[in-house]
């Protein structure tokens, strides 16, 4: 590497077409990846923080309603969202007096936002999985291509040697490295958050069960007195 | 999630998606930057030229070869080594002649004439009339091809240690089997006059290890160290040149070294037939192959 011509950026300038479309497509998926990387890391984290901060709340006022007006709090929570879902309709189905029906829909109501809110978190997600499965693979064709044309070209001008065999190589390589560098993240990342977004979704039935229980409770209760 | 959530959550990941392509530009500027930098601060290297092909052979000597006794080489075999600048080193012997000058540039092929190595070596009058035949011979092909002038100065190199050779075992004993031979520039070989040889030295022994000298490609610069580096070899020639039987006394670690020399052996399969003298039992000869050449 004598000046900067003969860098990284000259093998890429010298590639063929197919190579930097693969290229191309590459730090395509790198910038999607490392985006959606950023924002669910962001998500999960205010998700859990404000998850833990709810609960907290959640057990230490004893008023359902108090509850329900410190929920506003904790928009991003997905236990304060599951909570503020489950309570609008216990609310409406304390004005309806059916005990049983009012009881079906509170769980309904429940269920559906935990699961609207598990499809929230993992939103996104499944893209960093398919980048770390495929990117190697694009990034291994777009080697295999060059190497095949530097083959051709070092057939054409019937020279084997290392300054005629070595720049074709090393040009094709780039789209490996590439592939690789794009999906070691995007893999790292999916662990990571399917790790995170598991936790959440069990604190989530936990916590629905056991406020569908309450809500119950507090339902009959009020009935009975 | 109402339209509103979804709004701010699009909006928020179009943030992070502007925010990480600009890091992905600056991460490739940077890197351009740091190249660019890098790169003038640099020296500027030697560029050594490979040949993933053709390997550079040292230990094989690309010998046309003339043999003692007054027998020429058939003409038209191509050395072994490709490159001409590694300098092969012949035959080893024990007092080895002046060597002749080396070019300065070993990458250049230099158009030299091979350096005169003139010896007196004692030599038969009767196979000096042979032996300078097969220097002529060798001369002409030296001035016809003037592209493997650097072959032939690797030639007449070899040649004069045969002699050398030949005759220093020759002196020892009362027949006349030593071979002369002149060696040197085209047109100047000076044929050895001839003298009491011993019996020990074989035309035929020194005419095989030069063939097999000749089809060893093997470069010691592909070894790591030359300590222990020998291989003990028995060979056992039929009567009309083949290679019956090839016996490993001593391998050397190289494996390397081992493989080159069982090629070699393979590739000089057939040798010329034995002399009548030899008797039609065959004949077993011995080498020892080293990184500097091949020892009798």
């Amino acid at each position: 590497m004598n000046d900067s011509s003969s860098g990284l950026f000259s093998l890429i300038s010298d590639s063929g077409p197919l190579v930097l479309f693969v290229l191309f497509l590459l730090l395509s998926f790198s910038v999607i990846s490392w985006a959606i990387i950023a924002y669910k890391f962001n998500t999960v984290r205010k998700s859990k923080q404000e998850s833990d901060e709810f609960l907290e709340c959640f057990f230490e006022v004893s008023s359902i309603e108090r509850v329900f007006a410190e929920s506003e709090k904790y928009r991003n929570g997905s236990l304060a969202r599951v909570f503020r879902s489950g309570y609008l309709e216990y609310r409406a189905a304390g004005k309806s007096g059916e005990t049983s029906v009012s009881a079906d829909r509170i769980r309904r109501a429940i269920k559906r936002e935990a699961n609207a809110e598990s499809k929230r978190l993992s939103r996104l997600v499944p893209f960093l999985a398919t980048v770390g499965n495929t990117a190697p693979f694009i990034g291994l064709f777009g080697t295999v291509w060059g190497i095949m044309n530097s083959f051709h070209t070092i057939g054409l001008t019937q020279s084997a040697s290392l300054a005629s065999v070595a720049p074709g190589i090393s040009e094709a390589l780039i789209a490996t490295a590439a592939g690789l560098a794009a999906a070691i993240p995007a893999v790292m990342g999916y662990n990571y958050f399917i790790q995170q977004i598991g936790t959440i979704e069990r604190d989530l039935d936990d916590f629905s069960g056991e406020f569908a229980a309450a809500c119950m409770e507090q339902t009959d209760n009020s009935r009975n007195a | 999630m109402n339209r509103r959530e979804v709004a701010i959550e699009r909006q928020r990941f179009s943030f992070w998606l502007a925010a990480v392509a600009g890091m992905h530009i600056m991460l490739l500027l940077s890197a351009f930057a740091w190249q660019h930098f890098a790169g003038k601060k640099e020296p500027i290297r030697n560029v050594v030229s490979v040949s993933l092909v053709t390997l550079p052979g040292s230990g094989g000597s690309p010998l046309p070869a003339a043999v003692p006794g007054g027998a020429p080489q058939p003409e038209g075999g191509e050395p072994a080594g490709a490159f001409p600048e590694s300098e092969p080193e012949g035959i080893r012997l024990e007092a080895a002649p002046p060597e002749p000058e080396k070019p300065k540039a070993p990458e250049m092929p230099v158009g030299k004439q091979p350096a005169a190595v003139r010896k007196e070596i004692p030599e038969s009058p009767k196979k000096t009339e042979n032996l300078g035949k097969a220097l002529d011979k060798l001369r002409q092909s030296v001035e016809s091809r003037s592209a493997e002038q650097q072959k032939q100065k690797s030639l007449g190199n070899a040649l004069a240690k045969l002699q050398e050779k030949v005759a220093r075992q020759g002196g020892a004993g009362g027949n006349t089997n030593g071979a002369g031979g002149g060696a040197g520039k085209p047109g100047t070989g000076s044929g050895g006059p001839g003298g009491g040889g011993g019996g020990k030295a074989d035309p035929y022994t020194v005419r095989v290890a030069s063939i097999i000298q000749q089809n060893w490609e093997f470069s010691s610069k592909m070894l790591q160290s030359n300590y222990g580096m020998e291989v003990y070899v028995h060979i056992f020639v039929l009567p009309d040149g083949t290679i019956r039987d090839i016996r490993y006394d001593k391998s050397s670690p190289s494996a390397y070294l081992n493989n080159s020399v069982k090629r070699a052996l393979e590739q000089s399969s057939p040798l010329p037939p034995l002399p009548r003298e030899n008797g039609t039992g065959g004949k077993s000869i011995g080498f020892v192959f080293t990184p500097e050449g091949i020892d009798m």
